[in-house]
């Protein structure tokens, strides 16, 4: 597989799959707590001259021609986290044991002119997803945006981007999302594949049985999507749409969101209209179709069949709702994955969030998600639910010392029907510091 | 126009009105107004967006609507009945009044009118032992460095970013004054997000000063600051909308941010003494109505460029001090 813009500094996760990988020499990742703590402090202390270099450094970080037709804003996020789990790790979590993750992100934002815009988002960490794998230097996003209006009525952008798919995205990254996870159906691996082809009903739903396998098996949606493509998108109005063609699904795996992969023989269309009825309002509905699998599962498909032949479809609605010290937001998904040899497996999914500011700086948040499986032909005549049902309950408190640091503590309870439970618990602590 | 016969009862220390964003500072204005009719005044404040009732030492009925003033005051000796219009809106104010008094121990009534210095001068009279002095002068200003706007990262509605106030600064004067110059305030004043700015950007006022943070646009806003002096988070609202008053008790400088636009910059600066003012854009000031004595003259635009320096204020005297800066 290609690997244009991953810089893997210590090879791939699919080839760690069959390594010892129990992960970095300790002493970096006490080291690496031990100076984030180090930086906590100096953050926290009202009496440190760290705040007001934090807030010039930001201020600093911003830098424009004399006229101001060239502006660039580097913003820069640190995330230190902690998962403790009882069971096998949930979600698109990489490890089999408690462990520590550690992330920086480095935001550009840089403007030329009154209409064109371009962003580049650099990350260093142990990998897309929280793990603790050897430490990966990616570009998770590039793109060129070119406004010809002086409003927003149209923006047309190329690159590498999150998709415009659901109402999660604008708020996932560390600072602004109000707990550590994402959302269920934006995590929760399902056991489709996307390179390994079912050889009939049976096979499908006999990984039921078995743990998640996070390099192989897709949820609805993975995380904020950043594949690569163009995109049309703008607000008239109280009405916002947008129109993208991507390389890859929403759900496929992030080594397939690369200029390189896929070689847009089948790409992905993806749609959202919004209404804003108020500020306080958000509606949004959202349709994706693409091809789901990659090039690795061709030469399992049935003969005269490829891979654009088996698409997954979503619909998704979003709704948001703010006011005063409450923010709410609200996802419904019905998805449909076109499984070779199985059919089509269909599956509902939704999540309700909450957040509320109880002081200027401490906030809670809760978040209700659950994943609802459809059935398919068993092959025996039957018909059963290819995956098993969950419900995942979560709950943080968070609280901002400064506009520099943040911390949050989350704990979230899963289940699903069946035997087979994977991080029932969930106990997650994250520390973020931006600037 | 005659000196009043019975000003010689009055206790009389001069009003400073703390100066507010619909009304900005007038400082020793209010000293005209002191209808300090000694033993007992009630003071009564009636605005477009505020209402408030008062029993303050030196106070009186009050009703202040737009430019025009009704004042009325009342003590064992005086009756008197104020109207009051200006004509403009700054550091300086052109009034012009109708003053109605009585004097009940001498008996008659007595018709006033003019503009406001020959009032001032009338009114003056009793607080002679106040005798005030006036500092006047320049602040060099940094040059204006106001944030970039971004777009939304992800898409969304992009309002139209109006330009962020030019760069000002806030002179004030500390130091002991005299017993009864300063009083209490519990005035209230407002600091607006129009155009997805701060409006006014930088703000002084006075401890104890309560602000509202009405929101001008069609948009959300989130006023928050995590400064020492004053940390509060007002949530998500919009036009129309009433968010919780601050009361700013504590001196110091609070910087103020919008969780939703991150571009937006204001300073609120709480101030230990009724003797400040803003500075114009182009950095000219004037205090007027100081008390007289050794004070310390300070001029703050932002954390990198505060600066202080000793002054000493005689009666009738104004002083001219810059601050160039070094």
């Amino acid at each position: 597989m290609k690997r244009s813009t991953w810089i893997s500094m210590a090879g791939d996760r699919r080839a760690r799959k069959d390594t010892n990988y129990t992960n970095l020499p300790e002493f970096v990742s006490i080291r690496v707590i031990r100076v984030f703590s180090l930086f906590a402090v100096i953050l926290l202390s009202n009496h440190c001259p760290a705040q007001p270099f934090l807030d010039n450094l930001q201020d600093n970080l911003k830098l424009q021609t004399k006229d101001g037709f060239i502006r660039s804003d580097l913003t820069v996020l640190l995330d230190l986290e902690g998962y403790y789990v009882d069971q096998r790790p949930p979600g698109l979590l990489y490890e089999d044991e408690s462990f520590i993750n550690y992330r920086a992100s480095f935001f550009i934002d840089a403007h030329i002119g009154p209409h064109f815009y371009s962003l580049i988002q650099a990350r260093v960490d142990r990998g897309f997803d929280p793990g603790s794998q050897d430490l990966d230097a990616r570009l998770d996003e590039y793109l060129l945006r070119w406004t010809p209006t002086d409003d927003s009525r149209l923006n047309i952008q190329f690159g590498k981007f999150a998709t415009a798919v659901g109402g999660w995205v604008q708020r996932h990254d560390s600072w602004q999302n109000p707990l550590i996870t994402a959302p269920l159906p934006y995590e929760n691996p399902t056991i489709v594949s996307y390179d390994d082809v079912p050889t009939s009903p049976a096979d499908f739903l006999y990984r039921r049985s078995y743990p998640d396998d996070k390099d192989s098996w897709i949820p609805v949606i993975w995380g904020p999507v950043y594949a690569t493509g163009g995109s049309i998108f703008g607000s008239i109005g109280k009405m916002d749409y947008a129109f993208e063609v991507k390389n890859a699904a929403i759900s496929s795996h992030p080594d397939a969101w690369d200029v390189d992969q896929n070689y847009w023989r089948y790409p992905t269309f993806s749609a959202r209209i919004g209404f804003r009825p108020s500020p306080a309002w958000n509606h949004g509905l959202s349709f994706s179709d693409g091809a789901y699998m990659t090039h690795d599962a061709a030469a399992q498909l049935p003969a005269g069949k490829n891979i654009g032949d088996y698409r997954q479809l979503t619909l998704d609605y979003d709704v948001s709702y703010a006011f005063r010290k409450w923010e709410l937001w609200a996802e419904l998904f019905l998805n449909r994955f076109q499984v070779p040899n199985v059919g089509d497996a269909d599956l509902g999914a939704y999540y309700i969030e909450a957040k509320y500011k109880i002081t200027a700086g401490l906030y809670a948040a809760a978040r209700w998600n659950q994943e609802i499986f459809g059935t398919v032909h068993d092959g025996s005549g039957g018909w059963e639910a290819w995956d098993h049902d969950m419900f995942r309950a979560d709950a943080a408190l968070g609280y901002r010392f400064t506009r520099h640091l943040q911390t949050k503590l989350q704990y979230s309870f899963g289940h699903r029907n069946g035997s087979l439970q994977q991080g029932e618990q969930l106990v997650a602590a994250q520390v973020t510091a931006k600037f | 126009m005659p000196c009043h016969a019975g000003s010689s009862r009055r206790l009389a220390a001069p009003k400073h009105i703390q100066g507010t964003e619909s009304e900005p500072p007038r400082r020793r204005v209010g000293g005209l107004w002191t209808l300090d009719f000694g033993l007992w005044t009630l003071d009564l404040r009636v605005r477009t967006s505020n209402f408030g009732l008062r029993i303050p030492r030196f106070g009186r009925w009050m009703l202040n609507v737009e430019r025009w003033m009704l004042n009325v005051g009342c003590s064992l000796f005086d009756f008197g009945l104020l109207v009051r219009r200006s004509f403009s809106e700054g550091g300086w104010t052109l009034d012009f009044g109708l003053l109605v008094r009585r004097s009940f121990s001498e008996g008659g009534w007595t018709l006033d009118f003019g503009l406001l210095v020959c009032a001032l001068l009338f009114f003056s009279c009793p607080i002679s032992s106040h005798a005030q002095a006036a500092i006047e002068g320049k602040v060099a200003l940094p040059a204006p460095d106001p944030p970039i706007a971004s777009p939304p990262r992800y898409g969304g509605p992009v309002g139209e970013i109006a330009s962020a106030d030019p760069p000002a600064a806030v002179v004030y004067l500390e130091g002991q004054f005299p017993p009864g110059s300063i009083i209490p305030t519990n005035a209230t004043t407002q600091l607006w997000q129009r155009g997805m700015q701060f409006r006014p950007a930088l703000l002084p006022v006075r401890v104890g000063t309560t602000v509202t943070f009405p929101n001008g646009d069609d948009l959300y806003h989130n006023v928050f600051s995590y400064s020492k002096p004053k940390r509060f988070d007002l949530g998500r609202y919009r036009k129309d909308d009433k968010p919780a008053a601050q009361v700013f008790d504590k001196p110091g400088v609070v910087k103020l941010y919008c969780e939703i636009h991150e571009h937006m910059r204001g300073v609120i600066l709480v101030l230990n003494t009724p003797f400040f003012t803003r500075t114009a854009t182009n950095g000219l000031y004037r205090l007027d109505h100081l008390p007289s004595g050794k004070y310390t003259l300070k001029a703050w635009a932002d954390e990198k460029h505060t600066f202080e320096k000793p002054v000493e204020l005689k009666p009738h005297e104004t002083l001219h001090v810059d601050f160039d800066g070094r």
